[in-house]
């Protein structure tokens, strides 16, 4: 058979890097293929039916703003909106949205189908290489399909196996065979492989809750989207519930743990400590006798409901027996049961910046397969692998982001200069410049990026340009001063002619007190009422957080000498005297791009950096 | 940091002695040792002190040595450790480190070992910085606190609170990151109670180190004042020698004249000065400048004046009113906390005046139970540590604060507490510490 000849970019996997990526270099033009194993389940919400959240909701607006889709898409198919971490400091709000998995999974299906994207059917075995370049892949059929660049989004499928009590099965997800062969493939290419694992919570009955005592859970009432494309937004607030456990319920758990896989050592991966199952919990946190879970509806109406915070992998008859000792639970029938999933993933520190893999050029690796856990994650890595890939297509500037940039910046630097331990997931504390990287401000840290590479939607564009007209309106704006009649006495107290910026500054006067007239010159009309509300907000964040802000910058500038010093690929660290043996092993494991990226590498010592800087120095 | 560059030093002084000491380090010390010795390199068991005949290239005997094996990490550097201990000539050491530069072996950097066993783990910061300050210590309670910190005795109180800080963060973190829960005012509590307790905890190893300076750095204290009025005869009684040339003529003294006044376990670097007056000698006028620099940098003046002149003090000054032995009625002379009467010629009052340079210099003794840092590098960090937590202090205070400021400002102070024991150290830090260092530690 001969194989086929038609496509630039190879997708291997349909989920929500391989989603981005397809929609991305179809629209840059390349002749573009998803090869999956179920052409139904593009862009599929295989777990939580939700979208955003603490530092994930930073990730899908960056994903906006360079073009992505998945703001939008969620902006759509959200049935819940609101920003998270009110109360607790301005740069760590995020927002998140309750979403219906079944409207999502159609609005992508769709998005792909109008993209001039190929969908194709099949399970990739093996790939085809000529001088560590890609050039095809094989499937199981034997049919064999070559291209110019190759993204693997493959997600938990890779030798996924299923644990729910002491049943094992081989699975992708519950329900869907995994993919066999392909990792022992790569691994004789030469990519290390390593294993982890995730869980999921049950699935219960609607009609088998006691609604009433549950308590209700509402969104915002004024909702702000993802998507700056999202111009007028309307959406559902339609509500969730809460429960607690008790102690009758963490009896029970307590009781059968010897059962859970985890804990009888028949998982040996490594699952992730932030998203702790609930046998997890109630051992790690014995001190706390009840915790929370949230009743969250799969989608419109749905009889499906989602028990957040009991992710599990106990035997169905425990999580059953758990449940029901919390009173709203007492009658509660499962769809289907909680479980744990191991899978095969490559530790990212085998790839570039890019996401380009260092040793076959044109093999790209993006979401579950390089260690994340999360849609967010996922879809960030797949935009921009799917960018990169045009760009090695194209022979245009690949995109690469910074820790000082974007939440993805910090996210691809983390993997591929960090031992991947336990499933990533982003946390704000993973940003040492957090106080930069507002939810809010995401246009001003990336549109001039997003501009280069040309990848946004007109009206976004044009949205983005407005947002940032109305900031420089408000930014000189309040350099004007303010007399003390024109300030009521209960925002603040001044006593002579004061710049409002300084009124701003204090912790007691919000941007909001300022006089009427001080903004009336500025036309508010070409924004909607969310987008120029945040453009306040965050302005005022900007000013309020100047100090902070400068502390960070003068950081930044201090190190950013490192992060432009390039180190070659072909440097022998087992030659260079004076660098620790350890120095030595992570460097040539690592492979370093830039004198940045090598002391951030873990195990990595001050003096190995001035040895290997006095090393580039000299050549 | 296991490095493939061995290393050697004499670690005794150089000169003549029973024996002198030279230390190897490095993978290549046994070969080293194998090869000077004409013995298998198996020859050699760790902690085994041998005795063996050393030869040199012509294979002539240069001396029998004792030779101790450490085998890493169990070692002083951590890496394998060769002691040669041979007859104290220095012909016989030239000879054998002659040896072994024909081994491969190389003359080490001042402070190298010490550097080699910090960087392989060995000790922290703390106590590297330890080492230095133990082998300068003159007095007794410098050399004890020198010790107690090798010991780790510092760095385990550091350390402690460096846990306590990364577990307030690691809350604040959870809080931001993980929980959903909002934050409520007895969580808010709580966090000002962590943090309060660890810049308390700051404040009183910063107050013990007020306490402890001196004992490391030899206080300067300048005897000042106008001419003629006995300023180095004052010298010369307190240092209880003919130090400085005196004689009944005003201005005798033009240069400063130092030397060291042992109170206790206390050293304090004495300084005679030039009497100020005006004068149109060049000489002079060089001695009354130098006089007015060392008033300034001095830890305490000794302000030296007749009996009957009057004073307004500053602080770090003592008036000691000489020649009280020319007074007829000496009994109405009273001496208070900052100004004495003592005849410098006689010796009447000089004691007293001893006991208060200690008093105000030590202003009060610390408790053994104290932990006391070595270095002025040490103070300046956990100082800025300090401000850092009482700013995070400051924000929780506020009515409705902002958690990810006072996680950076815990951040900051977690960055200067890391400093301090050298964990998150830039070579900065690292080349100012071992560069007082001589070779062979």
């Amino acid at each position: 058979m001969k194989p086929r000849t038609n496509f630039d970019v190879l997708i291997v996997g349909g989920g929500h890097a391989g989603v981005e990526a397809a929609l991305i270099c179809s629209l840059k033009g390349l002749r573009t293929c998803i090869i999956t194993m179920d052409p139904l389940a593009l862009g599929r919400m295989s777990c939580n039916p939700a979208v955003g959240g603490l530092a994930k909701g930073q990730l899908v607006r960056e994903i906006d703003v360079l073009g992505g889709s998945m703001g939008f898409i969620a902006d759509q198919a959200g049935i819940q909106f609101k920003v998270l971490n009110r109360s607790k400091g301005r740069s760590v709000w995020s927002p998140r949205a309750q979403v219906d998995k079944r409207l999502y999974e159609r609005i992508a299906v769709e998005k792909v189908k109008q993209s001039s994207t190929y969908i194709l059917a099949g399970e990739v075995v093996s790939l085809k290489t000529n001088n560590n370049r890609i050039t095809g892949v094989v499937l199981r059929s034997g049919e064999r399909v070559s291209c110019g660049a190759c993204i693997l989004t493959c997600g938990t499928f890779l030798s996924g196996v299923i644990h729910i009590g002491d049943r094992k099965a081989s699975a992708g997800r519950l329900g869907e065979v995994p993919a066999e062969g392909l990792t022992s493939h790569l691994t004789s290419l030469g990519f290390r492989s390593s294993r982890l694992k995730t869980g999921t919570p049950p699935r219960l009955d609607k009609k088998t809750i006691n609604w009433s005592k549950t308590k209700e859970e509402h969104g915002d009432q004024n909702p702000v989207p993802f998507s700056l494309s999202s111009l007028s937004f309307n959406p559902q607030n339609t509500p969730c519930h809460s429960i607690r456990t008790n102690s009758a319920c963490h009896d029970v758990i307590k009781e059968n743990a010897n059962c859970s896989p985890m804990f009888s050592g028949d998982i040996n991966a490594v699952g992730p400590r932030y998203c702790p199952s609930i046998e997890d919990k109630v051992f790690r946190f014995a001190h706390h006798s009840s915790h929370h879970l949230f009743l969250e509806p799969e989608w419109n109406n749905s009889d499906q409901i989602y028990v957040n915070g009991f992710s599990t992998s106990l035997p169905e008859e425990t999580q059953l027996a758990a449940l029901r000792s919390v009173p709203a639970l007492k009658n509660v029938e499962f769809l289907r049961p909680g479980y744990a999933i191991e899978y095969d993933f490559f530790p990212p520190s085998q790839l570039k910046s890019t996401l380009e893999s260092k040793d076959v050029s044109g093999l790209f690796f993006a979401g579950q397969i390089n260690g994340t856990s999360g849609y967010e994650e996922a879809a960030a890595q797949g935009l921009v692998a799917g960018i990169n890939t045009c760009a090695f297509i194209l022979d245009l500037e690949p995109l690469v982001l910074k820790r000082d940039d974007s939440y993805i910046g910090v996210m691809i630097d983390d993997l591929i200069t960090k031992d991947t331990l336990e499933p990533y997931r982003m946390f704000t504390s993973r940003a040492e410049y957090r106080l930069l990287l507002r939810y809010s401000n995401t246009e001003l840290r990336l549109f001039d990026k997003a501009k280069e590479i040309r990848t946004l939607p007109a009206e976004r564009e044009e949205h983005i340009l407005k947002r940032l007209a109305l900031r420089k309106s408000i930014l000189s704006a309040v350099k004007t001063s303010v007399s003390p009649g024109e300030i009521l006495e209960n925002k603040t107290n001044i006593n002579q002619k004061t710049p409002l910026v300084e009124l701003i500054k204090r912790p007691e006067f919000s941007i909001y007190d300022t006089p009427y007239s001080k903004f009336s010159h500025i036309n508010l009309k070409e924004l909607s009422q969310w987008s120029a509300d945040e453009v306040f907000f965050d302005v005022e964040s900007h000013i309020k957080y100047e100090g902070y802000i400068a502390r960070h910058l003068k950081e930044i500038k201090k190190i950013s000498s490192n992060e432009k010093m390039v180190i070659s690929k072909d440097i022998n660290y087992f030659s260079i005297n004076g660098l620790s043996n350890e120095g030595k092993e992570k460097f040539s494991l690592v492979r370093p791009e830039t004198l940045g990226q090598a002391s951030r590498i873990a195990g990595i010592t001050p003096s190995d950096i001035s040895v290997l800087l006095v090393h580039i120095a000299r050549k | 940091m296991i490095s493939e560059d061995s290393i050697f030093a004499q670690a005794t002084p150089p000169g003549s002695g029973a024996i002198a000491i030279i230390r190897i380090s490095g993978v290549r010390s046994v070969a080293a040792i194998s090869t000077i010795t004409r013995k298998q390199k198996n020859y050699f068991k760790p902690r085994r002190p041998q005795t063996v005949n050393i030869y040199n290239l012509e294979n002539r005997i240069i001396d029998s040595a004792l030779i101790v094996f450490y085998k890493g990490p169990r070692s002083y550097t951590g890496e394998d450790v060769v002691e040669i201990n041979c007859h104290g000539n220095q012909v016989i050491i030239n000879s054998v480190s002659e040896a072994l530069v024909n081994c491969g072996l190389r003359l080490a950097e001042p402070g190298e070992f010490t550097k080699r066993a910090f960087l392989n783990g060995k000790m922290d910061l703390v106590q590297a910085e330890a080492v230095t300050t133990l082998i300068q210590s003159k007095s007794r309670s410098s050399a004890e606190m020198s010790a107690r910190a090798i010991s780790g005795e510092v760095s385990t109180a550091l350390n402690s609170l460096r846990n306590r800080t990364i577990s307030v963060l690691s809350t604040m973190e959870h809080t931001l990151d993980v929980s959903e829960d909002e934050i409520l005012d007895k969580d808010k509590f709580f966090l000002i109670k962590s943090i309060t307790y660890i810049s308390v905890k700051i404040k009183n190893i910063l107050e013990t180190y007020e306490k402890v300076e001196p004992f490391f750095n030899e206080p300067r204290v300048a005897i000042v004042g106008k001419p003629n009025v006995g300023k180095s005869t004052l010298l010369n009684a307190l240092l209880g020698k003919e130090r400085a040339i005196t004689s009944a003529k005003p201005g005798t003294t033009r240069d400063t004249i130092e030397g060291t006044l042992y109170l206790d376990s206390l050293h304090v670097r004495l300084i005679d000065t030039a009497g100020v007056r005006k004068t149109d000698k060049e000489i002079e006028s060089e001695g009354i400048r130098r006089a007015a620099k060392e008033k300034k940098i001095s830890w305490l003046n000794l302000v030296v004046l007749q009996v009957n002149d009057k004073i307004e003090l500053g602080s770090h000054e003592i008036a000691v009113f000489n020649k009280i032995d020319l007074e007829k009625n000496q009994n109405k002379f009273c001496s208070t906390d900052n100004r004495v009467y003592v005849s410098a010629k006689t010796g009447i009052g000089i004691g007293g005046l001893k006991k208060l340079i200690y008093s105000t210099l030590i202003k009060s003794e610390r408790k053994d139970s104290d932990v006391a840092l070595i270095s002025k590098r040490q103070s300046l960090a956990l100082l800025e540590s300090n401000k850092h937590l009482q700013e995070a202090i400051t924000l929780a205070k506020t009515k409705a604060p902002e958690y990810e400021l006072i996680s950076f400002e815990v951040r900051c102070a977690l960055n200067q507490l890391d400093q301090v024991l050298g964990i998150s150290n830039t070579d900065e830090i690292l080349n100012n510490l071992f560069k007082n260092f001589c070779v062979g530690k």
